[in-house]
C-alpha cells in the first residue's frame, strides 16, 4: 500500500543505531480504531475562559490560550487506548513570537519605505514591488508552517515517545514555490501537485521517536481526482450563476433558492474530493510497521460544514439584533431622533473588541473539534502494535514555538 | 497484581520514556514520594512536588503524570480511589504552567508587559516617528508629498466620475495673485523652510489638508465659506504650521508604528484601538498647529479674529448638518471646535492682508468658473 521512497538522508547517523525492532514471528494484522473523546462543552467553556482572559490581557494570553486548547485536543486523541500528550508551553509561544516579531520590524520598514516611493499610476511598478514582496513573503511563511510543525511534533509525544520533523524548511518552502507557480499557471488544475508535494515532504521526514513516518501518495491520482471535481465545480457555478442572472430580476425568490441550491452543490463537491484526499493521503501513510486508513465521508465532513455556516449567520444575526436593541434602547431612553452617538461608538468598538474571541468560541466547538473527530475517528491502525518497539531518541529540539508562523497568524490550534 | 484497599497504594502502568512497552507497575504514596514498584524488586521513586499532570483530569480519563523536567516517563493510572488521594492530598499537583505561582507570575508578567507596551506607545513611538521625521531626506519627502497630492486628486477624480467637471480648480491671473500676496505676507514674516504650492480640489467639504514638502490641498468648499483673506490666511498659517513641524511625516511614522505594535501583540486584532491613540496624537498636533498659526500671524500682523469666525462658521454648518457633538472630542483627529475658535479669538492679533478686492473674489469663485 505504501510506497517507502522517502529521502532521508538527512536523519542524523545516530538515530540509526535504534532501529525499530519488529517481531520475528508473521505479523499478525490487527485493526486499532483511533478515537477522538473530547467534548463540545468541555471544549466550549476551555474557549470561553480563553476568550475572557485573551480580551483582559489586550490578545498576549493567546499563546497560553493556544497551549490550552492543544493539551485538551491532544489528550482526547487517542492510540490503542492511550491519549497523545502535548508537552509545549504557553512560554515557548510568546518567547517565539517576541523574536520574530523584534526582527519583523526592519522588514516592515522597507516594505513600507518601498511603497511609499513609487508615484500613482505607475502599474509596472507596482507590480514588481508585489513580487518582490510577495515571493519572499509566501517563501517566508511556508518556512513558517513548516517550523510550527516541527515545533508542535517535538511538543507531541505517545506513551513518553516524542515526536519529530527533520528535513529543511528551506527545501519545504522552495518546494510550495514551485508547485505554487504551477498552480497558479493552470489556473488551480494542479492543486494537487502542491498537496502531495508539501505533504510528501513533511511526512517522509516526521518521525515517532526511532519510527519513520513514510508517504507514498502520488500526483497522478490526486489529480485525476481533483480535475473531474474542478470541472463539475466549474460547470456548477456556470450555470448557477447563469441561471442566478438571469432570474434575479424575474423572480428573484426562485434565483436565490438556485443560487443556494448551486453553492451547496458546490461545497458538497468540495468536501467528496476533500474526504478522498484524506483517505488517500491517510491510506499511503505508514509508521514503522503501522499502516493506516481513513473512512472519512464527504456527508461527514459537509455536515461540519453547514453547520459552522449557520453557527455563523445565527451568531452574526444575535449580535447585529443585541446591537441594535441596545442602540434603539439608547435613542428611546434619550427623547431625540438620534441616538447618543458616544454611547453608539463605545458599542461599536466593544462589537469589534469582542468579535474576534466571540468567533472563538463559535469555532472551537462548532468547527474546528468536530473537524478533528471526524479525521481521527476515521482512521484504522493496521499492524500488531503490541510487537512494535519505538525507542525514544535523544535529540537537540527547538526551545521557542511558532513565532513565525504566529506573526503570519498561521499558528491554526 | 491484585487490588489493594489501601488508598495510598494503587496500580498504574509505567513507560519508561525509552520505549513505548507498557510496564504493569504497583505504586505507593510515601512521605511526599510517589513510589513505582517495577519488576525484580526495583523501583523509582519520585517526589511529588516535582511531578507534573499531563493534562487535567476529566471525566473518567485516567490520570497521567511525568517529571517536571521531562525524561519521557509516564505513570498512567485509572481513575479510583487511589487517583481521588492522590490529587486531594496534593492539590498542587497540576498541569505544567498551572501552579498559582506560575499563574501569578504570569500575570504579573503580562501586565509588566502590557505596561512596557503602553509606555511604547505613549513615549517610544512618537519620539521614534520624531525622529524619523528629522532625519528623512528631504527630496523623499517633496517627493512624497506630490504622490500624495495625486493620490487624493485621483480618489476625487474617481468619486466625481459621472461629472464632467475638473476636480483640480486652476485659479484664474488676479485669484493667482491674490493667493501669492497671503502666502508672501505669511512666509516674508516667518523663518520658512519649505517651498508652498496650494492645489484647490473641488469639493463641497470645508477643509484644507497639509502635506509632507510643502503642499497645500483647499477644498473648493472652504474658499467659499472664507469671507475675508484674513480667514484664508489664518487657515494657511495653520497648514504652514504642520508642514514646517513635519506632522505629516511624523503622522505617518507614528501611524504604522503603532499599527504594526497593536496588530503584533494583540495578534491581528481587528479592534481601531490604534485610532484612539492617533486621534490623541493627532489633536496634540492641530493644537500646537494652532499656536503656530497664532504665532505666524502675529508677525505677519494679520487678524485672527476671521480664522475664529471662520471656523464657528465651520461649526454652525456642521450643527445644521446634524454632525456637530456627535462624536465624542476623544474619537475626533481635532480638538473641539469652541476650544480653537476662543483661543483665536483672545489673541486679538489685529492686522489685513494687502489684496485688492477684486482678487479676492476670484479666490473665493475658483472653482465656480
Amino acid at each position: 500500500m505504501t510506497n517507502r521512497d522517502n529521502d532521508q538522508s538527512d536523519v542524523p547517523e545516530a538515530e540509526d543505531h535504534n532501529e525499530v525492532v519488529f517481531s520475528e514471528t508473521p505479523l499478525d494484522q490487527t485493526h486499532h480504531k483511533l478515537e477522538y473523546t473530547g467534548t463540545w462543552n468541555k471544549i466550549m467553556a476551555l474557549a470561553m475562559w480563553n476568550a475572557l482572559w485573551t480580551i483582559l490581557t489586550l490578545g498576549i494570553f493567546r499563546f497560553w490560550a493556544k497551549t490550552r486548547v492543544r493539551r485538551y485536543v491532544w489528550s482526547h486523541t487517542r492510540i490503542d487506548g492511550d491519549g497523545l500528550e502535548y508537552t509545549g508551553r504557553g512560554l515557548e509561544l510568546f518567547l517565539g513570537f517576541v523574536i520574530v516579531a523584534l526582527c519583523a520590524g526592519p522588514f516592515i520598514a522597507l516594505f513600507v519605505y518601498a511603497r511609499m516611493q513609487v508615484p500613482v499610476g505607475n502599474v509596472g511598478i507596482n507590480f514588481a514591488i508585489d513580487l518582490a514582496i510577495w515571493i519572499p513573503l509566501i517563501f517566508l511563511m511556508h518556512i513558517a508552517m513548516y517550523r510550527a510543525q516541527r515545533y508542535r511534533l517535538s511538543r507531541t509525544s505517545w506513551r513518553g515517545i516524542r515526536g519529530h520533523l527533520g528535513g529543511s524548511s528551506l527545501k519545504y518552502a522552495g518546494n510550495a514555490l514551485v508547485s505554487l507557480f504551477f498552480t497558479g499557471l493552470t489556473l488551480g488544475i494542479c492543486k494537487p501537485y502542491y498537496d502531495i508535494e508539501l505533504m510528501k515532504y513533511e511526512r517522509n521526514h516526521t518521525m515517532l521517536g526511532d519510527a519513520k513516518m513514510a508517504f507514498g501518495g502520488m500526483f497522478t491520482p490526486a489529480f485525476k481526482k481533483w480535475l473531474v471535481i474542478w470541472f463539475i465545480l466549474l460547470l456548477t457555478y456556470l450555470v448557477t450563476f447563469g441561471l442566478f442572472v438571469a432570474l434575479v430580476k424575474v423572480l428573484l425568490p426562485l434565483a436565490i433558492v438556485i443560487g443556494l441550491v448551486g453553492a451547496g452543490f458546490g461545497a458538497y463537491q468540495f468536501a467528496r474530493y476533500q474526504a478522498w484526499f484524506f483517505r488517500y493521503t491517510t491510506g499511503e501513510t505508514s509508521l514503522g510497521n503501522l499502516a493506516f486508513s481513513s473512512e472519512l465521508t464527504p456527508k461527514k465532513l459537509f455536515k461540519i460544514y453547514a453547520v459552522l455556516l449557520i453557527s455563523l449567520v445565527v451568531l452574526f444575526a444575535l449580535i447585529v439584533m443585541i446591537f441594535s436593541m441596545v442602540i434603539g434602547a439608547s435613542i428611546a431612553a434619550s427623547g431625540n431622533a438620534g441616538p447618543n452617538m458616544p454611547f453608539v461608538f463605545a458599542m461599536t468598538f466593544l462589537f469589534l473588541v469582542l468579535l474576534g474571541p466571540v468567533q472563538q468560541i463559535v469555532l472551537l466547538p462548532m468547527f474546528v473539534q468536530p473537524l478533528i473527530a471526524a479525521k481521527v475517528s476515521s482512521i484504522t491502525m493496521t499492524g500488531e502494535i503490541d510487537r512494535f518497539t519505538v525507542q525514544q531518541v535523544a535529540r537537540s529540539e527547538p526551545k521557542t514555538g511558532e513565532g513565525l508562523a504566529e506573526a503570519f497568524d498561521l499558528g491554526g490550534i | 497484581m491484585a487490588e489493594s484497599d489501601d488508598p495510598m497504594q494503587g496500580q498504574a502502568r509505567f513507560f519508561d520514556g525509552l520505549s513505548i512497552t507498557s510496564h504493569h507497575v504497583a505504586v505507593t504514596i510515601a512521605d511526599r514520594h510517589l513510589i513505582v514498584e517495577l519488576d525484580d524488586d526495583r523501583r523509582r521513586s519520585y517526589q511529588i512536588d516535582n511531578l507534573v499532570l499531563c493534562e487535567k483530569p476529566t471525566g473518567m480519563q485516567p490520570v497521567r503524570l511525568r517529571p517536571h523536567t521531562d525524561d519521557g516517563a509516564r505513570i498512567v493510572i485509572d481513575k479510583g480511589p487511589f487517583t481521588d488521594t492522590l490529587i486531594r492530598q496534593f492539590p498542587k499537583l497540576t498541569v505544567a504552567e498551572g501552579s498559582s505561582k506560575f499563574r501569578a507570575l504570569l500575570i504579573g508578567g503580562i501586565s509588566a508587559l502590557v505596561a512596557c507596551i503602553g509606555l511604547l506607545v505613549w513615549f517610544g513611538v512618537p519620539i521614534t516617528a520624531e525622529l524619523l521625521s528629522n532625519v528623512y531626506p528631504r527630496d523623499s519627502e517633496i517627493r512624497l508629498g506630490e504622490i500624495a497630492r495625486d493620490q487624493i486628486i485621483s480618489a476625487f477624480a474617481l468619486e466625481n466620475e459621472e461629472n464632467d467637471e475638473e476636480v483640480v480648480c486652476v485659479p484664474n491671473a488676479d485669484a493667482m495673485r491674490g493667493l501669492d500676496q497671503i502666502m508672501h505676507q505669511l512666509i516674508k514674516s516667518g523663518d520658512l523652510d519649505y517651498t508652498y504650492e496650494i492645489t484647490v480640489i473641488r469639493s463641497d467639504m470645508a477643509n484644507a489638508i497639509a502635506l509632507p514638502g510643502g503642499q497645500i490641498v483647499l477644498f473648493s468648499d472652504l474658499l467659499q465659506m472664507a469671507t475675508s483673506p484674513e480667514g484664508l490666511a489664518g487657515v494657511l498659517a495653520h497648514e504652514i504650521g504642520h508642514t514646517e513641524m513635519h506632522h505629516g511625516l511624523r503622522k505617518m511614522f507614528y501611524g504604522i508604528g503603532l499599527g504594526q505594535l497593536i496588530w503584533l501583540f494583540g495578534g491581528g486584532l481587528d479592534a481601531p484601538i490604534d485610532l484612539l491613540f492617533q486621534h490623541s496624537y493627532s489633536r496634540q498636533m492641530e493644537h500646537d498647529a494652532d499656536l503656530y498659526a497664532l504665532d505666524l500671524l502675529g508677525k505677519a500682523k494679520v487678524t485672527s479674529h476671521d480664522l475664529a469666525a471662520l471656523l464657528e462658521k465651520m461649526s454652525r454648518q456642521r450643527t445644521r448638518n446634524g454632525l456637530q457633538n456627535t462624536i465624542p472630542e476623544f474619537l475626533s483627529s481635532h480638538p473641539d471646535t469652541d476650544g480653537r475658535s476662543a483661543l483665536f479669538k483672545e489673541a486679538r492679533l489685529t492686522g489685513k492682508v494687502d489684496i485688492p478686492y477684486a482678487d479676492w473674489l476670484a479666490i473665493e469663485n475658483i472653482c465656480r468658473f
